[in-house]
């Protein structure tokens, strides 16, 4: 059974909210992805975090700054600033709980932030990405690959056809404003926020020498899984560097089944742990 | 660091289960306690910051403040396979109990969509009962995130592996799905002060609601245009929004 500690990790004038399974000397950072919270989709982080501790690895879970219980403006979050927050952590590891050898492993942007903090972690072990998304530089040429609005546009009409919206529809209790404003959104959000959510390092440039091994899962019903893919699996071979990739058929972005998620774990474990 | 971010919350361990939580305490002696039960499944997650963000403004305001994970939810411990209704229902009183041992002072309780269910149930006695966004019918409510998954695989075009006691990801057994299927608020209204804060597109009170309303005879409602935190993807500032709940729960 998985006994975590809640705790405090201070990082400059904001405090990261924690919870630590304190085990062997190899450690694992789970990571969030941009909105997220230190548990993750469906608990993906938390139930990964108990699996690698079964294992022997110590395990942390923490909340960027802004994000979940930890301290921080919410508006504020960037690439750079959840970046500075791992490294803390992993550092916070390393003196308070002697870790000497630090996996991470990342959800969605939490995979950006691993590639992220890798290049700045002396002890950085493996990587482990799940639903990896391309960099802000490199959208264009992933989202060529699928076609998420199409998809939200089919998820309305789908609600549009059923009973229920329609007596909705006739109480006023339909924000039709709203399914528009979403439809015509950048799901990457304003300007602001993409600004946020580019570094102002080149991440992959610094991570060229990167020697341990990069892992990639995605589920294969990820609308941007394929360009994703394309792209950091030629790098990857591009700069030599190891890794496996791992494809969950029919699975989506937060593979939110009971069942993909056991198998993005499993692959995980097996991948941290396999050797063990 | 914004104003919303001291007393910042200690994380905490609470009950028999060692359950996780968040303890946000005022500066001073405490004019009031405040039990937030959050949402459940990924409502739950979605809230989270939102949540976070009211506890504190809470206890800037003075009150003593916690927001408790329930077993197998956040980041507590437990599995939903192998709790039942009455786990939930205990880990309320746990929560509540925790808070008195920290403070002595009037309880507000606050149910924020499916956590009205177990925050009512719970048979706690409060000076008031606030329900954000109640959930009336949690068989409704669990049919609406099931078929939520069913129009996403239907956009797939793929049938996801999606077990019979699953509600987004999450598994429960048998016997605790069926109890959670006959959850809903009582007829009667519990006793004390009763406050519905109802967040949506328009200011017009929701049909479901006002039949709740019609029902509990003395609910005072009030309807703000508000994004509903609970489906958010993105963490917002919710600066308006912790206003609010500071007036709902201790004005």
């Amino acid at each position: 059974m998985l006994t975590e500690i809640p705790l405090i990790i201070p990082a400059g004038d904001d405090r990261l909210a924690a919870d630590l399974h304190n085990g062997g000397p190899e450690g694992v950072l789970l990571l969030a992805g941009w909105g997220g919270t230190r548990y993750g989709p469906q608990r993906i982080l938390l139930q990964a975090a108990a699996a690698l501790a079964e294992r022997g690895l110590t395990t942390l879970r923490f909340d960027f700054s802004g994000r979940g219980d930890s301290t921080g403006d919410a508006t504020a979050l960037s690439l750079d600033g959840m970046v500075a927050d791992t490294v803390t952590a992993a550092t916070w590891l390393h003196d308070e709980h002697g870790v000497t050898r630090m996996h991470l492993v990342g959800l969605c942007s939490g995979g950006n932030v691993a590639l992220g903090a890798a290049s700045q972690i002396p002890w950085i072990g493996d990587l482990v990405c799940w639903s990896l998304l391309p960099f802000m530089e490199h959208k264009a040429h992933a989202a060529r690959q699928g076609t998420p609005r199409g998809a939200l546009l089919k998820d309305y009409l789908c609600k549009a056809l059923r009973p229920e919206t329609w007596l909705k529809l006739l109480r006023g209790e339909v924000n039709i404003k709203g399914a528009m404003k979403t439809l015509a959104k950048d799901k990457e959000g304003d300007e602001d926020e993409k600004r946020r959510k580019t570094s102002a390092r080149d991440i992959l440039a610094d991570l060229a020498g990167f020697t341990c091994n990069l892992h990639l899962i995605f589920g294969s019903a990820d609308p941007e899984a394929a360009g994703s893919r394309a792209f950091f699996e030629a790098w990857r071979e591009k700069h030599g560097i190891p890794g496996a990739t791992r494809i969950i058929p029919g699975a989506p972005h937060n593979f939110y089944t009971v069942r993909w998620t056991a198998e993005v774990i499993a692959q995980t474990v097996e991948w941290l742990c396999g050797a063990k | 660091m914004n104003s919303l971010d001291a007393p910042s919350g200690e994380p905490v361990l609470f009950g028999q289960q060692r359950l996780h939580g968040m303890l946000c305490l005022p500066a001073g002696e405490p004019r009031a306690r405040v039990l937030i039960i959050p949402p459940l499944f990924e409502e739950k997650r979605c809230a989270h910051r939102a949540l976070t963000t009211c506890a504190r403004a809470l206890a800037i305001a003075g009150a003593a403040v916690f927001l408790p994970d329930l077993t197998g939810t956040g980041n507590s411990g437990g599995a939903l396979t192998e709790i039942s209704l009455h786990q939930w229902l205990d880990d309320v009183r746990a929560a509540e109990a925790l808070l008195r041992e920290r403070a002595a002072a009037p309880l507000c309780l606050i149910g924020c969509r499916a956590g009205a269910l177990p925050a009512v149930r719970a048979g706690l006695t409060a000076q008031r009962l606030l329900l954000w966004q109640p959930v009336i019918s949690c068989k409704s409510h669990l049919r609406q995130l099931r078929t939520r998954r069913l129009i996403q695989d239907s956009i797939t075009g793929k049938a996801s592996p999606v077990g019979p006691y699953e509600i987004e990801g999450q598994e429960l057994s048998a016997a605790f799905f069926a109890e959670m299927e006959a959850l809903s608020l009582p007829d009667a209204p519990p006793p004390g002060e009763i406050r519905l804060l109802q967040c949506s597109f328009n200011t017009t009170l929701l049909t479901e609601y006002a039949r709740l309303v019609a029902r509990w005879v003395g609910v005072r409602t009030r309807c703000l245009v508000a994004e509903s935190c609970w489906n958010s993807h993105t963490p917002g500032a919710y600066a308006d929004l912790a206003a609010v709940l500071v007036e709902e729960a201790l004005c």
